[in-house]
């Protein structure tokens, strides 16, 4: 159950600002969701491990050789906020 | 009474790898002192889109690593996902590892004692931020962003400030001789998390506090010594010690509070779903064993055997390219590597202090200062000499052709030797007969020093002084004979 | 009748037809159509251009000269705006290029626009997508399905012969089976993955969408391969084409046991008609028992959620897309995402933030992933007695617009059928095989066939000889846009 303190926790985590209306329809939304996913604890589990992928992949590695790297230009190009070569970002606080 | 509180300190440290590459992405790494935001991808931008592949360096460095410090290598490595939303981490996820890291159960020996290794792996590295005074932004800077980095782990087996400083400097020489990483704290290549806690000896583990941001050594023994003071005396007034992040203020020498406890982050882990284990085979390993250099500890048992003197074989296994020289030094020299030492970290040092260069960037060549300790030891320059020819031979020349082109091979041969103290002889009748009469038998010296300016200085000294002195007890010796 | 994508590259081949020329006509069927499908989010005018520019000599010899190509908006393409149906990504301009689309794009396919989908690939209908709903070809006041709506409603639209989508749960065979068309999803990892936008990584595929068997098999030998630049990847070479024609003959095919019920009297109707014709193509029929086929859906989109959540975390306004204002960075983050993510996509950000944090772990992430290998292990059985193993890809035709987007759990029952293939990495097509009739108008169903991991070609084999014996009777053009 994801009660009111649940899901700011939640928002915090995945930095999501949901508007009081909001909260409560996604809350509703959520608990429904859950109820759904608990048909899966009827199911033995035991001793079965995890599957990733249909095809078993081991050592996938690169050789230590250069690629493609943007021009400054091109990284920045995209940005939100610039300032003399650096992404500008709202002040942080360490 | 008081009782004697003991700290228990244990080091989280983050080595940046000597690739070509970022870890993940072929982004080549080697962007320090570049324009910002210049090497940069897709995955160091954190595009929509973008996959991360693994830097086979990357790993091999780390098993390398791994091995040197003893470590369990073998079995199944994979990466996770560590979530975080913070502006230096473009993906807002750090790829790193979590319950199956490359390396455990390692150990470094610090001189006598035993500091574990809890575990070791590999992840990737956030970019910079930088904090304009008085603005309300902050700037961001990629180049660092993906970089591959080692995380080692210790178990809270260190006993003091200054064991933590000493760990790490070993710790910095081994990474070093293994061409792991180049280790400076200086260039960010090295950094300390360190957490510390206190208690009275034998009992259970006290609170620990974590220590972040040391930017140099030094600082992390300051910071220890500092926070190791702030809990005795919050233990000694009966105040409890809070769990807690602190920062340290090198230039006010103080802790500054980050976090309390009540803000541990939910890092979410979870395996990298982009990324297929890694399979740390027996072969593999062995592989990578073979690469292995002789390891400091090694390196000083090998020159204390060969009579070292003990401060200096352990100054020269901590640093690779001094005893790099030495080795080819020695290879190259018949006398006692001792010799080859009071050179090398004597005037050789001294000039290259003076000059402000390393020894890997110097002209000098190790066949070179061998070739001029020999000349030395077969007596066919002096000492003094030797170390007048030096600045040359540090230059790159070769001492057999410089002493060769300036005839300054001392002279050794009986008729040019002869021929002086004769001339010296004429010249100095009243010191002579001191000598011949037995009035004044220390004159010999004074007649030597003669003969020797005579011949500039070139006169081998122990042939000049054999010579001198039969002469001069034959002259003695025909003088009693005449009635 | 618009040509299919071999036709239109052999009259390219043969000097018929310049290499901009089918392009130039795409875009203009697009121009006609598009205001009233809305399967766009934007055009690649001077994809003609780049054509002429390139010049005949470029194109000669390549199986897909000149075909003119849709591809999904959360692909990246160099230039293009990837706007994966969100705000957030609105003004995001790709500067490098997804390689699946660069493989196409060598083979002389021209690539004519970016289409619609559900918001971050999330949704089964595309009214997910902030910039409004696609509709479907056969009833433009119902759903294409999704999240590859735009993509299927191009191809059942005659806008082009070809496109390609993603399919996380269902999302090729899904709008394929909606809009009357051939929708493929193969085996995960035989499509490099790179520059496809990230919605759930362990499930995500690129799929294709088309109007005739070889068109697919064309598309797909050109596309697959291991890609360096995605390390899951496989390292299968394909060959589709030459699968094309091997025939049926003895081939083992087993209906889903647990498929069988409850489904709309057309979707029943298209799956005899499956079984007839490749009966009397020499294939025997059985049932196969897939008992933890329902499980699949919970299973599938805790997992998908969970992923998701760490996918789209990336999402925070500092280094590109949308940003709001805020007094520090973690405000300007929230405030950002709040703004730039619609209702679905919040839905499972932090459906899987809640399923991946401290202490939920095992019970959710991990569980699922558990189940995941015992309905793989379920397939695996069922292919011990079958080759090929057969459900509807879905119980009914497309829904009206609106009807379920309102209810969350409703929309994802639409994915029943698609989801557990998804968990287990398989191979599936959604075959066109019938039509309903509702309200006046003919509806298309789908049917699937599904291939053990790695034999995506028979699936091929199959679909063509469906196709040539129906004398691709189902694959039309939606009509009033033929």
């Amino acid at each position: 159950m994801i009660d009111e303190a649940e899901l700011d926790h939640l928002m915090e985590l995945a930095k999501l600002k949901l508007s009081a209306a909001e909260q409560e329809q996604i809350r509703g939304d959520l608990n429904a969701i859950l109820g759904y996913f608990s048909a899966l604890e009827q199911l033995d589990t035991e001793g079965v491990p995890e599957l990733a992928r249909p095809v078993e992949l081991e050592n996938v590695l690169r050789e230590d050789q250069p690629g493609p790297m943007f021009s400054q230009e091109e990284a920045l190009g995209l940005a939100a906020a610039r300032e003399q070569g650096f992404f500008k970002v709202p002040r942080v606080v360490e | 009474m008081p009782e004697p509180l003991e700290a228990v300190i244990g080091l989280e440290v983050h080595l940046q790898l000597r690739t070509r590459t970022k870890m993940f992405s072929a982004c080549r790494a080697d962007y320090f002192s570049a324009e910002p935001n210049s090497f940069t991808d897709p995955l160091t931008l954190g595009l929509p889109g973008a996959l991360p592949v693994i830097n086979r360096q990357a790993v091999e460095l780390a098993i390398l690593f791994g091995l040197a410090l003893g470590c369990q290598l073998e079995g199944r490595a994979q990466f996770h996902r560590k979530n975080y939303f913070y502006p230096d981490s473009p993906k807002n996820y750090q790829i790193s590892q979590y319950d199956s890291p490359i390396g455990r159960s390692g150990h470094l020996d610090l001189g006598g004692r035993t500091v574990r290794v809890r575990r070791i792996h590999l992840e990737d590295d956030a970019g910079k931020l930088i904090h304009p005074p008085g603005e309300p932004v902050s700037l961001l800077d990629l180049n660092r962003a993906g970089m591959p980095l080692i995380e080692l782990v210790t178990e809270p087996d260190l006993t003091s400030p200054l064991e933590a400083r000493d760990f790490l400097y070993q710790l910095r020489s081994l990474a070093q001789t293994l061409g792991v990483s180049d280790a400076n704290p200086e260039e960010g290549k090295m950094r300390a998390d360190v957490n510390l806690s206190l208690r009275a000896p034998g009992a259970p583990l006290g609170t620990k506090v974590e220590i972040k941001n040391l930017n140099s050594f030094r600082s992390v023994q300051r910071a220890l010594e500092y926070q190791t003071e702030v809990q005795r005396r919050q233990l000694r007034s009966g105040e409890a010690v809070r769990q807690a992040t602190f920062g340290w203020d090198e230039a006010a020498g103080r802790t500054y509070l980050l976090r309390s406890k009540e803000q541990e982050a939910d890092y979410r882990y979870f395996p990298e779903p982009d990324l297929p284990p890694l399979a740390i085979t027996k072969p593999w390993i062995e592989k990578i064993r073979a690469r292995l250099p002789e390891l400091p500890s090694a390196k000083e048992a090998r020159y204390l055997a060969l009579g070292v003197r003990a401060a200096e074989a352990a100054l020269l296994s901590q640093s690779p390219d001094l005893s790099s020289f030495l080795d080819r030094a020695i290879a190259a020299y018949p006398g006692p590597a001792q010799t080859l030492v009071n050179w090398l970290l004597g005037d050789v040092a001294g000039t290259l202090t003076a000059s402000g260069i390393e020894i890997a960037a110097s002209p000098l060549r190790p066949e070179h200062l061998a070739a001029l300790a020999a000349l030395v030891d077969r007596g066919e320059i002096s000492g003094k000499m030797a170390k007048e020819l030096l600045p040359e031979v540090m230059e790159g020349g070769d001492p057999q052709e410089l002493v060769a082109a300036r005839g300054l091979r001392a002279v050794r041969d009986e008729t040019t030797l002869t021929e002086a103290i004769e001339a010296t002889l004429r010249e100095q009748r009243e010191l002579a007969e001191r000598v011949i009469s037995g009035s004044n038998p220390k004159a010999i010296h004074a007649l030597f020093g003669q003969v020797m300016r005579r011949t500039g200085g070139a006169a081998q000294p122990e042939r000049l002084r054999d010579l001198l002195r039969a002469r001069l007890e034959r002259l003695a010796a025909e003088r009693a004979e005449r009635p | 009748m618009p040509e299919t994508a071999l036709q239109l590259a052999a009259r390219v081949g043969r000097g018929q037809l310049g290499p901009a020329e089918p392009a130039a006509q795409s875009l203009a069927r697009i121009r006609a159509s598009d205001d009233r499908l809305h399967a766009f989010l934007s055009l690649r005018e001077d994809a003609p251009e780049r054509a002429s520019r390139l010049g005949r000599s470029a194109f000669l010899g390549l199986p897909l000269a000149g075909v003119p190509v849709a591809i999904k908006d959360n692909l990246n393409l160099v230039g293009t705006v990837t706007s994966c149906g969100s705000r957030m990504l609105a003004n995001y301009r790709s500067p490098y290029t997804a390689t699946v689309v660069e493989r196409l794009e060598r083979a002389g396919a021209v690539v004519v626009g970016k289409t619609n989908l559900d918001e971050f690939a999330m949704g089964s209908s595309t009214e997910n997508s902030a910039f409004g709903a696609t509709r479907n070809p056969w009833d433009l006041g119902r759903v294409p399905g999704g999240s590859s709506g735009g993509s299927a409603a191009a191809v059942a639209g005659g806008q082009v012969p070809l496109a390609l989508g993603s399919d996380t749960g269902g999302s090729v065979r899904l709008p394929a089976a909606f809009c009357g068309v051939l929708g493929f999803k193969p085996t995960y990892g035989r499509l490099s993955r790179y520059g496809l936008v990230a919605f759930a990584s362990s499930l995500d595929q690129v799929g294709v969408l088309a109007r005739s068997s070889a068109d697919l098999a064309a598309a797909l030998d050109v596309m697959c391969g291991i890609d360096p630049l995605d390390s899951t990847s496989i390292d299968h070479p394909p060959s589709f084409t030459a699968a094309l024609d091997l025939g049926i003959s003895g081939l083992r095919v087993g209906w889903i046991r647990q498929a069988l019920r409850g489904n709309h009297p057309a979707v029943e109707r298209a799956m005899a008609t499956v079984q007839q014709v490749l009966e009397a193509g020499g294939a025997r029929f059985g049932e196969a028992d897939l008992p933890t086929l329902e499980a699949a859906v919970p299973a599938y989109y805790l997992i998908a959620d969970s992923e998701a959540s760490s996918n789209l975390a990336r999402y925070d306004g500092m280094l590109y897309g949308l940003r709001s204002g805020g007094s520090d960075y973690s405000a300007v983050m929230a405030e950002s995402r709040a703004e730039g993510f619609g209702q679905e996509v919040k839905r499972r950000v932090l459906m899987g933030t809640y399923a991946l944090s401290s202490g939920y772990y095992d019970a959710y992430y991990s569980k699922a992933m558990r189940v995941r290998r015992l309905i793989a292990r379920d397939f695996a059985a069922a292919f011990g007695a079958y080759d090929l193993l057969l459900c509807p890809t879905a119980a009914e035709p497309a829904f009206p617009i609106g009807e379920r987007s309102a209810d969350p759990l409703a929309m994802y029952r639409t994915d029943v059928y698609t989801v557990g293939i998804s968990l287990a990495g398989l191979p599936a097509l959604s075959l066109p095989a019938g039509y309903a009739q509702v309200d006046g108008k003919q509806l298309p169903v789908g049917i699937q066939l599904i291939a053990p991991a790695l034999r995506d070609e028979l699936i091929l084999a199959v679909s063509q000889h469906f196709e040539r014996v129906t004398e691709g009777r189902f694959f039309g053009i939606a009509p009033g846009f033929a």
